[in-house]
């Protein structure tokens, strides 16, 4: 009887443990996580590290690191490969689970650490070519030997991080998820880059793009996504003139076509992913010196895609903000020039109709033969589950993925994907020698090295020069070539040649004392060459223009004031018109008093404005009231640019579109307005109540920070703030301003900076999310760039090899 | 009673500096007996002492932190307070010793009737 007691309270205790022990779906083993001295308790941090003097194995030579009032590291290093060493070292320091998450990501291997959930998500990764990109990559940096040893260095200082930490020091997502970090790679750092191009390169609607032409014919395409019309204000001026024949490229006679097809994009880019960057010449400053911006338009996370630091070894001095898991300073300046980037969206991602000989997949029919695919498979160690296999099949294109036919009953279609992640590339070099750089001839030779994600590089001098070129690597293409889904085929459909470096668009100390970019096509319709139709809509690059062209003796105050511009063109353009169809006869009180509210706008999208709220609501609602009947197809279709709609209805309100096919009457633009301005209201009453402050545009712009996981608690609060997607200071929701650097050049450079997060990975560090609130509010930091190692108070690490 | 709290409590603390999160177990299983104290007794002593060695623990270490992390934490599991995680650490430490300790004080009665 007694044992029995014994054996059961024995039996209660070693249940209890196994309970406390394992992970229970996204709950963690909860007693080695509320273990005080182990589990999260141990991520508190309570104070600040001081300075230290300590040994690392693996350095070549002593290294000091400062750390400012930030806590922005600035490394003195005597050698590249110790400098790139500590970088990684720093990195991992204060952001390891961010570094392992993002090439977890994009290796397709998330299944791993999370669970069968994204095995989906992984499957599309491995089917999009990402470790096939991310490997040719790493042969191609593996011939360049200086390139090949940073990346080598960089991996030991990351490991070296790794390999000093016990499990109570892992940070606090390891803890969440019950995993333990595994050593670094140099094809990490390549899958990362890869990420990037993932993220801004992948951009297509070829699918959408063909079933659109086929629904609504040519003459609806030419009105809606041929670019050329009055607004546009391209990167490179129209001034510009290119004294150059193009590379002659043959396109076929008739345009193919394709099978209607259900492709959905798995990786769609979310809007507000955009950027801005300018620089004007010393001719418009106060100090006679060019002035640089830049604002990465990126998702917003925490911890921040970025990490600042100063790098400084023999003959680099360089400072800006660092992606994390690759060497090197990505937007930033050193003592000679500066540089920033805006995305470019050419279209360097097309998809091929494959006609394969059989099920077995092993040929297809292209150039009048049958040839032979390869097949690689894919391997996936899914948590809980066990090992899944997936063959991948290649053609000469890329990695096809099959899709879903236009009609269920019909044999599915395969799709080959054609994309500039899988050319062999090696951008760390051009970032290596950026840093370096001195003057503008060694920005354009970096330049050479950089393929993709293709970037607008802004650059300017002390020497005075401003300049920008649209960079990366561009298939030199018939008019329109990859708008639609290809013929897998017919050779004439493939990437027949590049265009040349020298016929990229590009402008070097042009006329009017600016250069800048904002998204928007990279230069003018007489532009010899065709990139891609989708760009940004006209707006942030043409209020840009507009102000810097007004601008005389500019001041990094001016800068900092157009960084956090919150104008809309799209409202000043087309709200007057929409006012005008509104049928105020029919509206009463509150509707009444919002349209004259509206009336009074002055076009800027303030936090503490309503009108943007109201505005954004009815341009939806006149859009869907627009369009929706029309879309009215079984497959996915392009919708035309917020931009090119409102051209089409200043130009002709009561257009085709503007009826309501669903009814027998025919309605006009005023009634249709009018409507979508009542269901607006109704919108916006139904989430936020009663016409009153809860209409803020602050509010319902709804800005916060989540976490890179999007797990609760870690993230921001809500951050009442203006902007818009239309305005250069380009906030919505949980995209926007990744990095806002204005740089003075000047024997005394200066620098400012801000980003929305903090230098830490820990959510328990009070460095988490320390610079949100100056994000927010507009506020810059000046940078604090040493040209010497100082003398100050800074926290101070000695490390000896 | 209160030296075998003391003993378990000051001993599950320092052990746990150095040991995995369950060698809160190890002070109730060696002590469990020595004090000869019934069943029940034993298992509220062992609670009792890891619950306050481990709450006491986390309350400095929160602290320490401004109540940052557990802010956040709280936050991710739901719960409205941080002084809960802090009782659910407790918790954890305190049942898990107290298990333990009255496993020790069953073996003993076990063994004398034997």
């Amino acid at each position: 009887m007694n044992y029995l007691k014994f054996a059961l309270s024995l039996a209660l205790g070693v249940i209890l443990f196994w309970v406390l022990q394992t992970r229970w779906g996204n709950i963690p083993p909860m007693g080695p996580f509320m273990d005080p001295d182990e589990g999260f308790w141990a991520n508190a941090e309570s104070s600040e590290s001081a300075s230290s003097d300590f040994s690392i194995d693996g350095l070549k030579d002593s290294v000091q690191v400062y750390f400012d009032d930030r806590r922005v590291p600035h490394v003195f290093a005597q050698n590249d490969y110790d400098l790139y060493y500590m970088q990684g070292y720093l990195q991992a320091r204060d952001r390891l689970f961010q570094m392992e998450m993002q090439t977890y990501d994009a290796a397709g291997r998330l299944s791993e650490i999370i669970g069968p959930s994204l095995l989906e998500r992984d499957k599309q990764t491995r089917r999009w070519g990402m470790v096939y990109g991310a490997e040719q990559a790493v042969a191609e940096v593996q011939k360049h030997e200086p390139s090949w040893t940073i990346f080598e260095a960089y991996s030991a200082g990351v490991n070296a991080f790794i390999s000093s930490l016990e499990p109570q020091d892992y940070p606090l997502e390891y803890k969440l998820i019950d995993i333990s970090p595994e050593p670094w790679t140099p094809l990490k750092t390549a899958l990362l880059l890869k990420n990037m191009t993932r993220t801004l390169a992948a951009g297509n609607s070829d699918v959408a793009h063909s079933n659109t032409l086929a629904y609504f014919g040519e003459e609806f395409m030419e009105q809606f996504f041929d670019r050329d019309y009055d607004l546009l204000d391209p990167v490179i001026p129209s001034t510009r003139v290119w004294d150059f024949d193009r590379v002659p490229v043959e396109a076929p006679d008739t345009l193919f076509v394709p099978r209607q097809a259900k492709s959905v994009n798995p990786f769609p880019v979310p809007e507000g992913i955009g950027s801005n960057n300018w620089a004007v010449s010393g001719e418009k400053t106060a100090s006679g010196y060019p002035i640089l911006s830049n604002d990465p338009h990126l998702r917003l996370t925490l911890p921040s895609i970025w990490y600042e630091m100063q790098l400084h070894a023999p003959g680099v001095n360089t400072y800006g903000v660092t992606l994390l898991g690759a060497p090197g300073v990505v937007i930033g300046f050193n003592e000679q020039v500066a540089w920033g980037v805006t995305n470019v969206a050419s279209d360097v991602l097309d998809w091929y109709e494959i006609q394969f000989q059989d099920e077995r997949l092993e040929a297809y029919w292209h150039d009048k033969q049958w040839k032979q695919t390869t097949k690689r498979v894919e391997e996936y160690k899914v948590r809980g589950q066990g090992l899944v296999t997936d063959t991948v099949v290649y053609t000469h294109h890329g990695p096809v993925t099959q899709v879903q036919a236009g009609n269920e009953e019909e044999a599915p279609v395969y799709h080959a994907m054609r994309w500039i992640a899988h050319e062999p590339s090696n951008e760390i070099r051009a970032f290596y020698q950026l840093n370096r750089a001195q003057n503008y001839h060694d920005y354009v030779e970096a330049l050479t090295h950089y393929q993709a994600p293709a970037q607008n590089f802004v650059f300017a001098s002390q020497d005075g020069d401003i300049a920008l070129w649209v960079n990366g690597r561009f298939p030199n293409k018939w008019d329109g070539q990859g708008r639609t889904v290809s013929d897998g085929t017919d050779p004439l459909y493939d990437w027949q040649s590049w265009i040349p470096r020298e016929h990229h668009p590009h402008i070097k100390n042009p006329p009017r004392g600016f250069v800048s970019s904002a998204n928007q096509e990279s230069a003018a319709p007489d532009y010899p060459y065709y990139m891609d139709d989708v760009y940004a809509p006209f707006e942030r690059g043409r209020r840009i223009n507009d102000r810097l062209s007004d601008l005389d003796n500019i001041t990094k105050e001016d800068m900092q004031e157009l960084l956090m511009d919150n104008y809309s063109y799209h409202a000043s353009e087309i709200l007057p018109e929409m006012l005008g169809w509104l049928e105020r006869d029919s509206l009463g009180g509150v509707a009444l008093e919002i349209a004259d509210s509206l009336g009074a706008w002055n076009f800027y999208n303030e936090a503490e404005y309503r009108s943007p709220s109201v505005f954004r609501n009815w341009w939806y609602e006149l859009s869907r009231g627009i369009l929706s009947d029309e879309y009215d197809a079984q497959v996915p279709l392009r919708f035309p640019a917020r931009d090119r709609l409102m051209q089409q209805l200043k130009e002709s309100p009561n257009f085709w579109m503007v009826d309501n096919m669903t009814t027998d009457r025919v309605e006009s633009i005023e009634e249709i307005t009018t409507q979508a301005f009542l269901g607006a209201i109704e919108a916006l009453s139904e989430q936020y109540g009663d016409w009153s402050d809860a209409w803020d545009w602050g509010w319902v712009m709804d800005n916060h920070v989540p976490h890179l996981t999007q797990t609760n608690g870690l993230g921001t609060d809500a951050l009442y703030s203006g902007g818009g997607a239309e305005s250069v200071n380009a906030t919505r929701g949980t995209s926007g301003p990744s990095w806002r650097m204005i740089v003075e050049l000047g024997p005394e450079l200066k620098a400012w900076g801000v980003y929305p997060g903090g230098p830490s990975g820990n959510p328990g560090s009070s460095n988490y999310d320390s610079m949100v609130e100056a994000w927010r509010t507009g506020q810059l930091y000046e940078l604090k760039f040493y040209r010497k190692a100082p003398t100050n108070d800074d926290v101070k690490w000695s490390i000896y090899p | 009673m209160i030296l075998l709290f003391i003993l378990i409590a000051l001993n599950a603390f320092f052990l746990n500096l150095v040991l995995p999160w369950w060698s809160m177990i190890l002070p109730g299983l060696f002590f469990g007996q020595r004090f000869r104290e019934t069943p029940l007794t034993a298992f509220i002593v062992g609670f009792l002492a890891v619950f306050v060695a481990w709450s006491v623990h986390a309350t400095v270490i929160n602290h320490l932190n401004e109540g940052v992390l557990s802010a956040r934490i709280a936050e991710t599991f739901g719960v409205e307070q941080a002084w809960i995680l802090i009782a659910i650490t407790g918790v954890i430490g305190g049942v898990m010793s107290g298990i333990a300790t009255m496993t020790r004080a069953l073996f003993a009665q076990a063994q004398a009737k034997k």
